[in-house]
């Protein structure tokens, strides 16, 4: 006798039935495993990450604190859409357990005949939770340690001191048996009782009963895309009424309706599945052709193995979801980071501030001036960077003073040392086409909606006055002016790189403050010139945007800044890069220019925002793709042996000879296309909040890729199954 | 000398399905009291409620009025853990199809009601043994129900419904997927318990099961009656 058959009765069923349908508890467990394995890796990269030590001069011990973007950062980005993961783990489960009741229905009506009560019901779903939870806690335990170990060791290759997290590794994997017993008994609740005569006979349920599952699914499916539909209103609404706050109340209220519509569309689609499958075999049953024969097979062995169609569905949507969300949320994510990616330089232009801002050691005022080697640190960069950089000449403008102490210790500010005459900065028109809306066309908008500072800096080092010749114009520019920016420079305009400051008359003015106009303290106009300036002046100018807004202010010519009576000075050295240096070329430059300077002088360098990789996306494309597919196949096959007599019978009375191969080509159509577009549709749900604020306002997602896995998927299953030969039909006795 | 007390009666018994807008009538009326020893044999046609009959007088299903008493206990008054006790310890089922558990093998699925009932491991399966023995399948004690024939399937069903002794035997159509050797193998079975002090039920289409009976009944249109000139 057999150790399973020394078993109590309900575990005994609860076993042999997993066994009987090892595919379906294999792909249910593994679906319950996901979460666990996630939490598992986290935990164990966590762990590691922040278990390194440090021992101070004085022999105390300090933990390393957690680095917000490292794996805490991580672990914050991912826990989100990891609940929503684990939610539609469970309700897919649940879902699953709740369509294969028919046939458990049919093995209770057995064991009534022969006495059983009611309660063995919830005895033998109670037992098969906890032993798909058993399942789901060893995968997680396996794969989860050896994912984190694994990431352990490709990133954090020095993590000599660290201990395996066993307790909360152990409790997380353990995690999985109380979520698949909830998910396995749940759907137990409510009316269960079924004519135990209707039952055996094979009689179908009331009407009223398969009725209230049908609605149910529906009712749940269009719940789902109500709520989706309001998140997407409540998103618009949001981003009409505060565009600029992307985190509002209104976003969470947003995605507070997306996650729920995610969760019932999933819960509806699985319970209506084979509702769905029974009308496809409907709604072909006068069709007389070879193809609606085979099409109808399908749907309605669909329609009749929920316990075999449910968690194929289940799984292949799921893997759908997490790629189609992830990949979505990724590529927003990057468009939004390049649109708000803050410029310092044109791109792949490289510089270094030559003024030092000269503190006093005496006095709480500072005087910023030129460093010494300026052709020393030039020589250098050139060499390094194998460029030819230009050294532009900045004009010293007003600025406030740094924020220090005191000699009492007060907080106060370095004040800057005023010429006589005042300093130079330019004036904001009042007049211009930016304010007027009169924007040239040929002129970007925004020019005109730059974010702060939307005055140029009062700084002690930046420069916003620059004096120079077409050669500098050209290396601020990021490539050769155009004729009339050319033939204007050339005719003594200033030419400006920012619309705002050129008036109505095309002119630039420039006004210039005394220290009077600057308050040292936190008092009111702090951030602006106040009171009436030293004196003011204006010159012709030119407009000349940047391919990026930056705040670099107006070129003038030798000549006009004679003119304007302006004191320029050697303030920035710039290159323009003929691609992006790399990483060691960049630190090569910094290690060199640091070296030959006692200041803190260094490069910068703009290489533009990142962006995210192709091959990540096609990499995850492969693997949604692969696991689908191994997914799509085994149940493929799986349907092909369970429905061998039915296909030998069919051939005896006649059927087509590949009448197999139609079917199980047009169950993988079917099936996997269900699952595939419901994922898709689910993870588009679930992205709609965020729509309305992008930058193009259509779903922001890698179209192309989650195209490929919606309908590639179930065609690839399609044309595997169909190709697969028929083979003889083993008999089986009955 | 006083008439044994029936172990099974039916008084007015009837029964209504729910249709798609009025309730479908099954039986009518049926008034039955079978007593121990005897084999009763209930014959008709498709449709006519038999299997419902042979339901409500095994407690699988409750009468839509009337009443039905098993050794002397209204069914509809017990709650359904007590009428699960008393089909475990008081009845036996066989049905055409046979209705084994997949999931057990024959010595579990001969062995259900005393497992059910809290008997022992080594007890149910003794007399799971001997039940299979009597039906001339000791050897096939651990095969699943699936690896056996039709016949086969049949015997370990009524090694089912005798293991417990049980007093009262309901068969559906018992030999209706079986041939005429089978068959007979099948009757005598059922034959030898009666004789032995159960009672039997037999619904059935078979006129040679007929013969080995006590009486046989005939029901229409979910009416009982006497003899089949009554019946049409």
């Amino acid at each position: 006798m057999s150790v399973i058959s020394r078993l109590p009765l309900s575990l005994r069923l609860a076993v042999r039935q997993l066994r009987a349908e090892r595919l379906a508890s294999a792909l249910t467990a593994a679906a319950l495993a996901v979460p666990s394995i996630g939490a598992l890796v986290a935990l164990i990269a966590l762990r590691v990450d922040n278990g390194r030590t440090y021992i101070n001069n004085d022999g105390t011990i300090v933990d390393e604190v957690p680095a917000f973007g490292g794996s805490v950062g991580f672990l914050l980005a991912i826990a989100p859409i990891a609940t929503l993961v684990a939610v539609i783990i469970a309700a897919i489960v649940a879902a699953a357990t709740l369509v294969r009741s028919r046939s458990q229905d049919h093995t209770l009506a057995l064991l009534a005949i022969a006495g059983a009560d009611t309660t063995l019901r919830f005895r033998i779903a109670s037992a098969r939770g906890i032993l798909l939870g058993i399942l789901a806690a060893i995968i997680a335990a396996i794969v989860g340690t050896a994912g984190g170990l694994l990431y352990a060791a490709l990133f954090l290759p020095d993590r000599a001191e660290y201990g395996f997290p066993t307790i909360a590794a152990a409790t997380t994997a353990l995690a999985s048996i109380p979520v698949a017993w909830v998910a396995s008994v749940v759907p137990l609740a409510g009316p269960n009782q079924r004519s135990v005569l209707a039952e055996l006979r094979g009689i179908p349920s009331p009407v009223a009963r398969r009725w209230q599952r049908t609605r149910s699914g529906r009712l749940l499916v269009i719940l789902g895309f109500a709520c989706g539909l309001a998140a997407l209103a409540v998103g618009l609404t949001g981003n009409a009424v505060l565009p600029d706050s992307p985190l509002s109340a209104f976003f969470l209220a947003a995605y507070s309706l997306a996650v729920p519509a995610v969760v019932l569309v999933i819960i509806g689609a699985s319970l209506q599945a084979p509702t769905a499958f029974a009308a496809i075999e409907k709604a072909l049953g006068r069709a007389n052709s070879p193809r609606a024969s085979a099409i109808r097979l399908a749907a309605r062995d669909a329609a009749t193995s929920p316990a075999r169609t449910v968690p194929i569905i289940g799984t292949i949507m799921l893997v759908c979801f997490i790629f189609t969300a992830f990949t979505t949320f990724s590529r927003s994510s990057a468009e939004t980071n390049v649109v708000d990616y803050p410029w310092s330089l044109q791109l792949n232009q490289s510089a270094v501030h030559l003024i030092d801002q000269n503190w006093s050691e005496t006095s709480d005022v500072a005087n910023p001036a030129p460093i010494d080697n300026i052709d020393e640190i030039k020589a250098i960069f050139d060499s390094t960077l194998d460029v030819d950089s230009r050294v532009l000449r900045g004009v010293k403008g007003p600025y406030y003073g740094q924020p220090i102490d005191d000699d009492k210790g007060m907080p106060g500010r370095m004040e800057i040392a005023f010429p006589a005459r005042g300093l130079p900065t330019p004036r904001l028109a009042t007049d211009g086409p930016c304010a007027t809306g009169t924007l040239a066309g040929a002129m970007s908008p925004t020019q005109c909606a730059r974010p702060e500072p939307w005055y140029f800096p009062l700084s002690d080092v930046d420069r916003t006055l620059w004096v120079g010749d077409v050669d500098d114009l050209t290396v601020i520019l990021g490539h050769a002016p155009d004729t009339e920016t050319r033939a204007a420079f050339e005719r003594r305009d200033a030419i400006v790189f920012d619309a705002r400051y050129v008036d109505g008359s095309s002119h630039l003015t420039l006004d210039w403050f005394g220290p009077q106009q600057f308050v040292p303290e936190n008092e009111p106009g702090e951030f602006l010139p106040t009171g009436t300036p030293l004196r003011t002046k204006s010159v012709s100018a030119t407009v000349a945007p940047l391919s990026h807004p930056i705040a670099f202010g107006a070129l003038l010519s030798t000549e006009t800044a004679d003119d304007l009576g302006l004191v320029s000075e050697p303030s920035l050295l710039l290159a323009q890069l003929d691609s992006a240096p790399s990483e060691s070329e960049q630190q090569q430059a910094d290690d060199a220019i640091y070296s030959a300077s006692d200041e803190s002088v260094f490069p910068t360098f703009e290489l533009g925002p990142s962006r995210p990789d192709p091959v990540w996306v096609f990499g995850a494309l492969l693997i949604a793709l692969g696991g689908s597919l191994a997914i799509a196949i085994t149940a493929v096959g799986l349907a092909r042996f369970e429905n061998r007599g039915a296909i030998k019978t069919l051939t005896s009375l006649g059927a087509e000879p590949r009448i197999g191969s139609r079917v199980s080509g047009w169950y993988a159509t079917l099936v996997v296309g269900y699952a595939t577009v419901i994922g898709t549709v689910s993870a588009i749900l679930l992205t709609l909040p965020s729509w309305p604020g992008l930058v193009n306002p259509f779903w922001p997602g890698p179209l192309l890729e989650v195209g490929v896995l919606a309908v590639g998927v179930p065609l690839i299953a399609a044309a595997i199954a169909s190709a697969l030969p028929d083979g003889r039909v083993s008999r089986t006795r009955r | 000398m006083t008439a044994p007390s029936p172990l099974l009666s039916l008084v007015g018994v009837g029964h209504e399905y729910a249709g798609p807008s009025t309730p479908v009538p099954v039986l009518r009326d049926v008034t039955l009291d079978v007593v121990a020893g005897e084999l009763v044999t209930i014959m008709g046609p498709s449709g006519s409620g038999k299997s419902t009959l042979l339901g409500i007088a095994g407690g699988l299903e409750q009468p839509t009025y009337g009443e039905a008493r098993l050794n002397g206990r209204v069914t509809s008054t017990l709650t359904a853990g007590e009428i699960a006790v008393v089909r475990r310890r008081e009845v036996g089922f066989i049905f055409q199809k046979y209705n084994l558990v997949p999931l057990l093998t024959v010595l579990e699925n001969v062995a259900l009601p005393l497992e059910l009932d809290g008997v022992s491991l080594v007890e149910r399966s003794a007399a799971a043994r001997e039940a299979l023995t009597s039906v001339g399948l000791a050897d096939a004690a651990h095969v699943f129900p699936e690896n056996l024939s039709g016949g086969q399937q049949q015997r370990v069903a009524i090694a089912r419904s005798v293991v417990g002794n049980p007093r009262l035997i309901l068969a559906d159509e018992p030999t209706g997927a079986l041939d005429s050797v089978a068959s007979e193998g099948i009757i005598r079975l059922l034959r030898e318990r009666t004789d032995a002090g159960a009672a039997a039920i037999v619904v059935t289409h078979d006129a040679r099961l007929a013969a080995w009976a006590d009486r046989v009944l005939y029901l229409t249109d979910g009416a009982l009656h006497a003899d089949p000139v009554g019946a049409r």
